[in-house]
């Protein structure tokens, strides 16, 4: 019945007038999303308007903005700290996202290994990436720190070089990065979940024609992974462009001035809260995020153009 | 030996060679996953150990000294003595908890349609959340703060609360899960002439109840854990959530590192708790994630 109400729905009378069936349901569909929706538009969608619109004004948080053009935009291109930070962020995370990927596929192979006390491995892998980044990094300014740090004793007792990690701007980004790698756990969970989905019968197969364990990885397991990998970019890349409280809490919260030996650790977001919240440049800020939000958008677009060539959407459920 | 060579099944002998090796491999990934334990759990037992020692313990020196020869709480006196910390955790666990219980009854609301019936618009608002993923969240942050303001929530809890009242992500993972409900329980209850809210709250929530814990559990610890947006909205110290007020541990003891880690301490004991108590939704909440 609900079926046969349904089709009639569908005809061609109906885009005029909508059957009893889908008004109804348009109607309660409304009701339940209304409150979403509502949030949305009044702190989603007005305030990303109202970013684009302060991007072209003059403001300082306080009297009424004023309109200057584009003035905010070519200030920006003259800004050498614009082009710096952008300069680091894009290092941290062209380092941090694939790093972060392999990290998180040897954990979740490691994980996978027919082990009885796998879960608590799991438990303990996982548990940092629910701590507070700001707890992990205090832990990590001192792990690092170049006289007493634990890190460096470690490296010299294996005769490696002892780097100034938090003062040589050559090895900050790496030290944030570092920092990450104890978010990596949580992926490692859901890449597990996407080996755990692999049909055993391939392997089974494999071993069957002589495949070795490397064969089996790079023709079984790295194919059928691909899209929780493309999956792991997206959601990365995103918090990569974002990295803020890690760099804050090494550069000391700001206490000492600066962001870092020569800004190195001056990431994008902690340059836009800087203009918007210490220095009052809220048009300028709101120009930053402007083309922050450009720079995700084509970033993001381009990581799924390119996955086109490689993702493997075979194995998919409907 | 011999014998076994003596059993025409050629495969044998391969597959014993196949099993010395796996047992190989096996032992190879067990190092590796003691090791990545041991590194993982070791910063915190650090802290942890560093945050009891006394003021005759050596915090610094080659080999490192791990066990305090002279145990004492007092560094965690020296926090609670700075720092109105009761003031921070209350303020965290009010946030945290009107976060996840908006997140829960806003995102489960919202997801029952979008899985549930069949109406024109429904494909446009789904590729509008799916839109809202890509944004960052700075892009919001100066319109945020100027409405905090002139709304007069600026500086308390509301300010970090409504900006995150529905996170997409959830919305997803619960229309993931509403979309597992037979269609026949929610036609039979219309036949019996049940409305939409009643088949949504008696019969659907009911049975998507393990994706409405794990929806509750990722808000509650992302909620808690954030740092940027209240150290913005939060300036007065009696008004921080834990870890923004703990971040003042920075300037207040830098030179006394025992009680900074006292104060970490602090601030993971908490989740650590949570984490041990759930557990098991904690892992099934992520393996969901991948489908959705």
């Amino acid at each position: 019945m609900t079926a046969a109400a349904a089709s009639v729905g569908r005809s061609r009378r109906s885009r005029f007038k909508l059957g009893a069936i889908e008004r109804r349901n348009l109607r309660w569909g409304l009701l339940f999303i209304s409150p979403w929706l509502f949030g949305f538009l009044a702190l989603g969608v007005f305030p990303i308007l109202y970013t684009f619109f302060l991007s072209l004004t003059r403001y300082s948080g306080f009297r009424e903005p004023v309109l200057i053009g584009t003035a905010n935009y070519s200030r920006l291109v003259a800004d050498p700290d614009f082009w710096k930070a952008s300069y680091n962020t894009l290092y941290y995370t062209a380092l941090a996202v694939p790093v972060g990927v392999v990290v998180a596929m040897l954990l979740a192979l490691a994980m996978n290994q027919k082990i009885r006390e796998v879960s608590i491995y799991r438990a303990i892998f996982y548990l940092p990436s629910i701590l507070p980044v700001f707890a992990i990094s205090f832990v990590f300014v001192v792990l690092l720190n170049p006289g007493y740090g634990l890190v460096n004793w470690l490296l010299q007792a294996v005769g490696l070089p002892s780097p100034n990690w938090l003062g040589d701007p050559a090895y900050t980004k790496l030290a944030l990065v570092m920092i990450a790698q104890l978010g990596a756990g949580q992926w490692a969970l859901v890449f597990l979940a996407g080996l755990r989905g692999i049909p055993i019968e391939l392997y089974e197969s494999a071993e069957i024609d002589g495949a070795g364990a490397f064969r089996k990885f790079r023709s079984i397991t790295l194919p059928l992974m691909t899209p929780v990998i493309l999956y792991d970019l997206i959601i990365g890349l995103s918090f990569g462009l974002q990295v803020f409280t890690s760099a804050y809490i090494l550069t000391g919260g700001g206490t000492r001035g600066g962001a870092g030996p020569d800004n190195s650790l001056l990431t994008y977001v902690y340059y836009l809260y800087q203009q918007a919240f210490q220095f009052g440049q809220m048009g300028y800020a709101a120009a930053l995020s402007v083309v922050m939000f450009i720079v995700s958008i084509v970033l993001a677009g381009a990581v799924f153009r390119w996955a086109r060539g490689w993702v493997f959407y075979g194995s998919e459920e409907a | 030996m011999e014998k076994a060579e003596a059993i025409p099944a050629r495969g044998v002998p391969r597959f014993r060679a196949l099993s010395t090796r796996r047992l190989a491999t096996a032992s190879v990934w067990y190092a590796l996953l003691i090791l990545i334990a041991l590194v993982t759990v070791f910063p915190f037992a650090w802290i942890l150990l560093t945050s009891i020692k006394g003021p005759t313990d050596l915090l610094f020196s080659t080999p490192p000294q791990l066990l305090p020869h002279d145990p004492t709480f007092e560094n965690y006196g020296h926090v609670l003595d700075a720092l109105p910390i009761p003031k921070f955790f209350v303020n965290s666990i009010a946030a945290s908890s009107a976060t996840t219980i908006f997140n829960v009854l806003v995102a489960s609301m919202a997801a029952y349609p979008l899985a549930k019936l069949r109406f024109r618009g429904r494909e446009a608002i789904f590729y509008l959340l799916l839109a809202t993923l890509i944004v960052p969240a700075q892009l919001t942050y100066i319109p945020s703060y100027l409405l905090a303001r002139t709304f007069n929530y600026y500086d308390s809890l509301p300010a970090i609360i409504l900006p995150s009242l529905a996170s997409a992500f959830n919305i997803f993972l619960m229309r993931q899960a509403f979309r597992g409900v037979p269609n026949e329980l929610i036609d039979a209850a219309r036949v019996d002439g049940a409305r939409e809210w009643r088949i949504w709250l008696q019969i659907a929530m009911p049975l998507v109840r393990p994706t409405l814990a794990t929806v509750a559990i990722f808000t509650f610890v992302t909620s808690w854990n954030d740092f940027l947006w209240p150290s913005l909205m939060l300036p007065t110290p009696d008004n921080k959530t834990l870890p923004v007020g703990l971040a003042a541990l920075l300037s207040f003891f830098s030179s006394d590192f025992r009680s900074v880690a006292a104060g970490v301490t602090m601030t993971v004991v908490p989740i650590l708790i949570f984490f041990v108590v759930l557990q098991r939704q904690f892992v099934r909440g992520l393996g969901g994630a991948l489908k959705g």
